[in-house]
């Protein structure tokens, strides 16, 4: 922007009006981390606005602990942190954000191990997986976004297709497909999340801890190589869309009824199949099925596309409370049962599942196929690390993938830049 | 007066500080740290290509519409200034998704234009060789209204004697803009030059926005915005102040040669 | 220059302008009509089309039901931070501009040339010590954190020293303090009353780079209630499924009308300020260093 009024922006500078200060300000020392709760201290929350009607349910139903509560943008956290670190003071109490946010690399969220009894941690299974850093738990974990192999169960009736139980049966049904009934779609791998729906439940080691700050990525192994070579074969016979997933030419489509199969997280049926702006599916259309399995896989893997986490701040000055917020937001009934997104917090399920298991908008009852998968999310990629290969893969991937190239020889390129990455934030990386 | 003295405190501070700050780890570590990175060179790269393209388009666009919106009479300037300062206004989320939308094929009023273009689909035009004609695009929709604004109203200034003197003479009006108005119009143009530059080096709003809508480029595009990745992704603010102050003296070499150049610090004007 | 060719030169030149200005207004139309049609029809009706003028009033609601309306709260904040700045810009601007131009202040030069440089230097740099100043002072989530970094205005500055040093003729002033005026009332009473341009360009200015900027509260405020327009639409847009549907598990009913109707809602108080001091603008901005 070449404006006059831009050059505004270093006004800034004039932070200066008092310089001097600032020199002191380097010089202060870090506040240490609390080892008393202080239970009269407010306690700070920052959530997106979903979560918000949870903490203010949580703030009724405790009038004794003084909630401050901010709605902020979670992709912020780490920046804030940063700057608070630096400057020894700032901190919130609670936050609602991704789970990157709680790497105990920030110096930042408190251990809750030792804070949350050990039963209440076992209700996640392995839901809580990316919030263990090196053995033990930094955040508790929201929601899931395992993935289904979403359906129109119509169509696939009336085509008289069986719904793939493994990779090489979908691939195979996409080759039919492509010759019966030309112009319908079983998928689309065009946007970023293809990371999550195929190569991360692959098992394609992409962000594969082993270690304490140290990283297995190897986007050439023969499971990531598998996946590109599928992608390939069934973009170019056109069953699989090369459009972004959210663009208005696939919507187009979607709406009208181009769309047969397409592999996407548990919240796709309410915010991708369901709305009038979106793929607006007809009610009674949609059904899930199991996701299909990797050739060579134990099991049918999925991939936890992220969900939210609840992170306490070591430094929160009446921690006991600070906890008490955070677990009763991802474990408790009260709130977790009225929760938008699939609860991460299994023994809330059934309570959960009510309002979809009755739900005419769905041919069948996702919530069997729904559960099943929370249990099946492939363990190579489910533990958080702090570079995003979802952004690498639309810098590397996603450009060649929508300008018709090959995505199989593009994975050396994907290679150097998460080891790039995954070094600029301090991990040792293992090909 | 003395008020003035605090205004000088904080620019002064700016560079203490940022080096000061790089003394902790050694002046020079940061510096390395900043120019090593594998991200520098591309950002680099395309910063450099985006001014190659985006400073002639900002000066040779302004100059001329400047010169035609000069030739009209106020009644009808006016309100044309205001239109060309509005795109200008929309900044934030707006900004981001008005963008998007006209930017889309199947969706922007201007879709057949873009279509008889050859751009069928989002990616088609969501690409990344595009990416700096796009960016350039932006910046001029953004800047160009305030920058016409700030030389029509120089042009004013010119005497009518002049021009009059120019039109006796028999110099048409493409001889009377190119040898009596562009002359006396250099040293807003230098200043144009010299900011229009600065910013165009430092270019982050554009990048950032287009990533974020459309998922292309990335959030280390350009230099400036690497510089806020050091920053807030790696917490290195050591190598984000570095680098700024790398950008900086770039700036300020271009400032002086210009300066120099342009004897726009001279007081006589020699026509 | 023949007569003929001076009709055509009009038609040549107006028909590029117009076009221009074409480019420009349709995305403002396109934005206008936004708030008027539903999500849907915002995807498949014709760009340019109308709904009905309900829209309007239906994307207001929604946008009030976020929060219990605290968008009114972030226009009222962004309303009197960016007065005050206004105000405050206004008045460092024409003082230290006068100071430069008139009296003989130790090193003028220099400090005219950092003042330029000010214009240039990446924000980037500035993150951290501007941070770590807020934070010391005590000034975190105060409107004071925004409102007193925004005050020093370079590019005011030097303007503010071109119209001094170019515009006013020494003599006026001296005659002024030879009648035993003192310095401020001479700037007062024979200066800023032969200044009005320059003040009206100087609040423009000033009121745009604080109206839309991001950058400096972003970094200082942290609580939704102290939000500028700016900060906070970012935090509502980042809240809801409006551009990013991959927000999963928000039900908020705000979609692309609410967001362009809080565009437009951006927009429109740069438009008014503009209309309103643009008289001044066409005088021009860089008048003095060209006179000089």
């Amino acid at each position: 922007m070449h404006s006059p009024a831009r050059s505004t922006r270093t006004a800034m500078i004039a932070a200066a009006l008092v310089a001097p200060l600032a020199l002191s300000a380097c010089a202060g020392s870090p506040s240490q981390e609390q080892t008393e709760s202080d239970p009269t201290a407010p306690v700070v929350v920052w959530t997106d606005s979903t979560r918000q009607p949870g903490f203010e349910a949580y703030a009724a139903a405790h009038p004794d602990v003084d909630l401050e509560i901010t709605v902020y943008k979670p992709a912020e956290l780490i920046s804030k942190v940063q700057l608070f670190n630096a400057s020894g003071s700032g901190w919130p109490d609670v936050v609602f954000a991704p789970a990157q946010g709680a790497d105990p690399y920030y110096e930042w969220a408190a251990s809750l191990d030792d804070k949350i009894d050990a039963d209440t941690l076992e209700g996640f299974g392995t839901a809580n997986r990316p919030c263990e850093f090196n053995g033990k738990t930094y955040c508790l974990v929201n929601d899931v976004s395992q993935m289904v192999l979403w359906y129109n169960a119509d169509l696939m009736a009336q085509f008289g297709y069986e719904v793939p139980t493994t990779w090489d049966e979908y691939a195979d049904l996409g080759k039919r497909v492509a010759k019966e009934h030309p112009g319908y779609l079983i998928g689309s791998a065009g946007s970023s999340f293809m990371y999550h729906s195929f190569f991360r439940a692959a098992g394609c080691p992409l962000q594969d801890v082993t270690g304490e700050n140290e990283v297995h990525i190897d986007a050439t192994d023969p499971n990531c190589v598998a996946v590109a070579e599928m992608l390939d074969e069934l973009i170019a016979a056109g069953v699989v869309s090369n459009l972004d997933l959210w663009s208005p030419e696939l919507t187009t489509l979607a709406q009208e009824g181009k769309v047969l199969m397409h592999p996407g997280a548990s919240w796709f049926g309410e915010f991708v199949f369901r709305p009038e702006a979106s793929w607006a599916f007809g009610e009674g259309t949609l059904a899930a099925a199991a996701y299909p399995k990797w050739s060579g896989a134990d099991e049918a893997y999925s991939a936890n596309a992220g969900g939210g986490t609840y992170i306490v701040s070591k430094h929160a000055a009446n921690l006991d409370a600070a906890v008490d917020i955070a677990t009763w937001m991802a474990t408790s009934s009260e709130y977790q049962a009225t929760a938008p997104t699939y609860p991460a917090y299994t023994p809330v399920l059934g309570e959960w599942g009510e309002r979809i298991s009755a739900d005419p908008f769905y041919a069948e009852d996702p919530m069997p196929v729904l559960a099943e998968a929370v249990d099946l999310i492939n363990p190579i990629n489910d533990y958080t690390v702090r570079y995003d290969v979802e952004t690498a893969f639309g810098t590397v991937i996603v450009p060649v993938a929508t300008s018709g190239g090959s995505i199989a020889d593009a994975l050396p390129k994907l290679q150097e830049e998460l080891k790039n990455l995954a070094q600029s934030v301090g991990y040792t990386v293992v090909d | 007066m003395l008020l003035l003295l605090f205004g000088i405190g904080p620019v002064a501070f700016a560079f203490v500080s940022a080096l000061g700050l790089s003394d902790v780890r050694g002046v020079l570590s940061p510096f390395a740290r900043a120019i090593g990175d594998f991200r520098f060179l591309p950002a680099l790269t395309n910063v450099a290509i985006y001014l190659a393209i985006s400073l002639p388009l900002m000066i040779v666009g302004v100059v001329a519409l400047s010169l035609l919106v000069d030739t009209l009479r106020r009644r009808w300037a006016a309100p044309l200034l205001l239109v060309y300062t509005l795109p200008g206004a929309i900044t934030g989320a707006a900004a981001v998704m008005l963008w998007y939308f006209m930017l889309q094929p199947a969706l922007s009023p201007f879709g057949p234009a873009l279509r008889a273009m050859g751009f069928e689909r989002g990616p088609d035009i969501f690409n990344n060789s595009f990416l700096v004609w796009i960016f350039a695009l932006m910046a001029f929709a953004v800047g160009f209204g305030q920058w016409v604004l700030v030389v029509t109203g120089a042009l004013k200034s010119v005497s009518e004697e002049l021009l009059e003197a120019a039109r006796i003479d028999g110099c048409s009006a493409w001889q009377t803009a190119v040898h009596v108005k562009l002359p006396l119009m250099r040293r807003t143009l230098l200043f144009m030059l010299i900011l229009a530059f600065a910013s165009g080096i430092q270019i982050f709003v554009e990048p950032q926005i287009l990533h974020s809508v459309a998922g292309v480029g990335s959030t280390s595009w350009s230099l400036n915005q690497l510089g806020m990745t050091y920053a807030f992704l790696n917490g290195d603010f050591g190598s984000a102040a570095a680098l700024s102050m790398l950008l900086f003296a770039v700036c300020l070499v271009v400032a002086v040669f210009v300066l120099v150049r342009g004897r726009f610090l001279d007081t006589e004007h020699e026509q | 220059m023949s007569r003929r060719r001076a009709d055509v030169t009009p038609v040549l030149t107006f028909i590029p302008l117009l076009g221009l200005a074409a480019l420009c207004i349709v995305p403002l139309l396109w934005l206008i009509f936004a708030p008027t049609k539903t999500d849907a029809q915002i995807v498949a009706d014709a760009p340019l089309s109308f709904g009905t003028l309900s829209g309007y009033a239906d994307a207001w609601g929604n946008l009030l039901s976020f929060q219990d309306g605290i968008i009114l709260r972030w226009l009222w904040n962004s309303v009197w931070y960016s007065s005050a700045i206004v105000v405050g810009a206004v008045i460092v601007c024409l003082a230290a501009g006068y100071a430069l131009a008139t009296a003989p202040v130790p090193f003028r030069r220099t400090i005219l040339v950092v003042t330029l440089i000010g214009m240039i230097v990446p924000a980037a740099a500035l993150v951290l010590p501007l941070f770590l100043e807020i934070s010391a002072l005590g000034l975190m989530n105060s409107p004071f954190a925004f409102i007193l970094p925004s005050l020093f205005f370079p590019f005011g500055v030097y303007l503010a020293f071109l119209h001094f040093s170019g515009n006013i003729p020494p003599e006026i002033l001296n005659a002024a303090r030879i009648d035993g005026a003192g310095e401020w009332r001479v700037l007062w009473s024979v200066a800023l009353p032969l200044s009005k341009s320059l003040i009206g360009m100087l609040a423009f200015f000033s009121f745009v780079a604080s109206w839309v900027n991001f950058f400096l509260p972003f970094l200082v405020l942290n609580k939704s209630e102290a939000y500028p327009l700016s900060l906070g639409l970012q935090a509502l847009m980042a809240n809801t499924p409006a551009l990013n549907p991959a927000a999963g598990g928000s039900f908020i009913p705000i979609h692309r009308p609410e967001v362009a109707l809080a565009g437009i809602l951006a927009i429109v108080p740069v438009a008014i300020v503009f209309l309103f001091s643009q008289r001044y603008l066409a005088r021009g901005i860089l008048t003095g260093s060209i006179k000089d």
